[in-house]
């Protein structure tokens, strides 16, 4: 990579941050892995504002209609 | 997830998003006109400094859609401008590019309950007249469409990366 250790180190940092990627040391060395729960977070606000808000409306209109359907 | 519409191309001042749910239309109305509160993402989408505890749409043309605080104080967002239980309600959102409320603004938001098979819906959104949002039509497009595509979010990156 034509990028410096320390500026990897401070881009990672930034995503750990971010909570984009988790850290856990091993040795001296620092492992790093994507944290599924942020990227998760990050897709739902990248989905825009009325995905966000007629998938919530979806799931309440479905049980209210599952609700119903009890007998 | 919901589906893009994109009949007759792109219109920079209209976003449109559908989906197909599993409750009959009357349901559907229902849900949405009463019991907003009940899954509007108040904490995240909501303009009053306090906590908002309720979303309300007043049941006829001309009644307010606005949030109540846990303190009790109000905050509109917009009007009633069409009310055709179960089929069709269009309401104006004037929520400004700085999240204030100005009913200056008037962009509309229409929403139609399309029966669709058995006990199902075809919930259609159009929010409309984003031209009213002047030069930040462009950014209130984005917000309220979406921003989903990973060039972008590598592009977050590279400016929280370059801000750090």
């Amino acid at each position: 990579m034509n990028v410096s250790r320390p500026a990897v180190s401070q881009h990672l940092r930034v995503l750990r941050a971010a909570r984009l990627v988790t850290a856990r040391a091993e040795g001296t060395r620092r492992l790093y892995a994507v944290d599924p729960k942020g990227i998760k977070a990050l897709r739902t606000w990248l989905d825009g504002f009325w995905d966000e808000v007629l998938v919530a409306f979806k799931e309440a209109a479905e049980l209210e209609a599952a609700n119903e359907r009890k007998p | 997830m919901t589906e893009q519409k994109m009949a007759g191309g792109v219109d920079p001042n209209t976003v449109r998003k559908s989906m197909s749910i599993k409750a009959p239309p009357a349901v559907a109305w229902r849900v949405f006109t009463e019991k907003m509160s009940t899954w509007w993402p108040l904490a995240q989408y909501k303009i009053g400094k306090a906590k908002a505890v309720e979303a309300i749409v007043e049941p006829r043309v001309g009644g307010r859609w606005f949030e109540r605080g846990a303190d009790g104080t109000t905050c509109d967002w917009g009007r009633v401008l069409s009310w055709e239980p179960t089929s069709r309600l269009v309401l104006s959102w004037d929520i400004t590019a700085d999240w204030q409320y100005d009913p200056k603004l008037n962009t509309e938001i229409e929403i139609r309950f399309i029966a669709e098979g058995k006990d199902g819906t075809r919930v259609e959104l159009e929010h409309r007249h984003l031209d009213r949002y002047g030069a930040r039509r462009e950014e209130m497009r984005r917000i309220f469409d979406t921003e989903g595509d990973w060039g972008k979010v590598l592009e977050l990156f590279a400016s929280a990366a370059a801000a750090d």
